[in-house]
């Protein structure tokens, strides 16, 4: 190939990694999280248009309406409320005037951008959205609780973040001297732990571990013997697919989300490459689906 | 400027995620070199993007707005984590299939190498070559995002240039460097 001094730095223009985002997914992901956040009413209107707009109504009699509690924070569409003294000497209307909707033109011309957006404010300013994660104490308890009666430590947090909306970590431990892994999921008021101890069986300069559960997380965790000086581990699925991972203090690990509804995914073969670029290639390995 | 048209608020991220959603993402991804973590912060990105349209004052592109709000992100979260020693690599090509196939898988891999290269450069060195040469952003536009100044940005470039040709020679790109 012809080159010049510059050709490397062209190349830059490309994606750093062939399998880019899918920005459809991701429109519906931040809309999700949008959501959650309490839609537009999360917006910080700070430096906003904003007002409140009174309502007069008419007096109403409603001897069983609850008492409108105006205090609860949350937003409302335009809205009355009746609120009843039961005594009967007085009614009062109320306008939720807190709660009244808000009318905010936002104008906020950003280059080719034009904004004008109608939102409801609820009374209260929103926080920045949240990005829990899980902490290395909570990873730490949870790998403690599951591994109860075996001696656990060098409990390591490798990876914290969101798998499938899900607060999600990867950690590292050592258990009864093993290294092992866990991966621990966080659902809406549980944690769901995976665990795995890949051990080294006589010669073989690599020993993988896959580990399926029931709801398409797919876990592999693996050896490899150090004097193999192997680098880098290419790990090929039954589907066809192929990953490559980085050996790290001996051992290395991938996760994935595969659908439920897909047939089980597996590890076929897992090829090693040491730092001089020999191959060494590993027929594998076990399977363990969980429940 | 543009007269404010009936466009609203969510309607617009929906258009800044179509937009720039990639720019984002793979910006977030030379930061971190985390696929998982580059998907969570490009979302996060354009949530605070939402929630912060009205502090945009037009005084640098929509773009460098996005990637000033995905670079805090990053940084917050290098903070508070430790980041994955994953890295996914693509689909290894099964079957070229012809010549022009092989002429395209070879460039494919040239710059999948090239970029591991680059992702091996220390943080500040890479975050300056990858708005400059990927995002195509002027120095004056790199020092801006930064909070550095455009002297700082060519000496930083200059260094990752420099180390890139070493790792060049090194990894036998001979022609390349």
């Amino acid at each position: 190939m012809d080159w010049n001094n510059s050709h490397w730095e062209e190349h830059l223009r490309q994606p750093p990694i062939p399998n880019q985002p899918d920005t459809d997914e991701m429109q519906a992901n931040v809309k999700q999280k949008i959501a959650e956040l309490g839609g537009s009413r999360g917006s910080n209107t700070d430096g906003f248009l904003c007002g409140h707009r009174l309502q007069e109504v008419t007096p109403v009699h409603a001897p069983d309406a609850n008492v409108y509690d105006g205090g609860d924070g949350e937003a409302h569409d335009e809205s009355t409320q009746t609120t009843h003294n039961p005594t009967g000497r007085e009614r009062i209307n109320r306008t939720v005037a807190g709660m009244a909707a808000v009318a905010a033109a936002v104008v906020a011309a950003v280059g080719s951008y034009t904004i004008v957006s109608t939102y409801h404010h609820g009374g209260h300013n929103a926080t920045s959205p949240p990005t829990p994660r899980l902490s290395t104490t909570q990873v730490q308890q949870t790998i403690r609780h599951i591994e109860a009666g075996h001696t656990i430590s060098n409990i390591q947090v490798i990876h914290s973040g969101f798998f499938e909306g899900h607060e999600f970590a990867f950690a590292s431990y050592e258990e009864d001297g093993k290294v092992s892994y866990a991966s621990v999921t966080k659902d809406k008021d549980a944690m769901s732990t995976d665990t795995s101890t890949p051990s080294l069986s006589g010669n073989a300069p690599i020993n993988s571990m896959t580990a399926v559960a029931q709801d398409g997380f797919l876990l592999v965790t693996g050896l490899v013997l150090k004097t193999s000086h192997i680098e880098r581990i290419v790990l090929a699925f039954s589907d066809g697919t192929v990953k490559q991972v980085p050996v790290s203090d001996g051992g290395f690990w991938f996760t994935e989300k595969v659908s439920p509804k897909a047939p089980l995914i597996y590890v076929k073969h897992v090829v090693g490459v040491t730092s001089t670029g020999s191959i060494i290639e590993n027929q594998v390995a076990s399977v363990m689906q969980q429940g | 400027m543009n007269e404010p048209s009936l466009a609203d608020r969510d309607e617009l991220i929906q258009r800044l995620i179509s937009d720039f959603g990639s720019d984002i993402w793979n910006y977030i991804f030379s930061l971190t070199r985390n696929v998982d973590l580059a998907d969570d912060l490009t979302q996060d990105c354009f949530v605070r993007a939402y929630t912060h349209l009205e502090t945009f004052r037009r005084e640098s592109t929509i773009k460098t707005w996005l990637l000033k709000i995905a670079r805090n992100l990053v940084y917050d979260q290098m903070k508070s984590a430790s980041f994955t020693r994953v890295a996914v690599a693509p689909k290894v090509p099964e079957n070229l299939g012809s010549t022009s196939a092989e002429q395209e898988a070879l460039k494919n891999i040239v710059s999948e190498e090239i970029w591991r290269m680059v992702l091996t450069l220390p943080d500040k060195l890479r975050e300056v070559l990858v708005l400059h040469a990927h995002h195509e952003l002027s120095v004056a536009e790199v020092g801006e995002l930064l909070g550095i100044t455009q002297r700082a940005v060519r000496t930083r470039l200059h260094r990752a240039r420099s180390m890139m040709r070493t790792l060049l020679k090194e990894g036998g790109w001979n022609g390349l460097e």
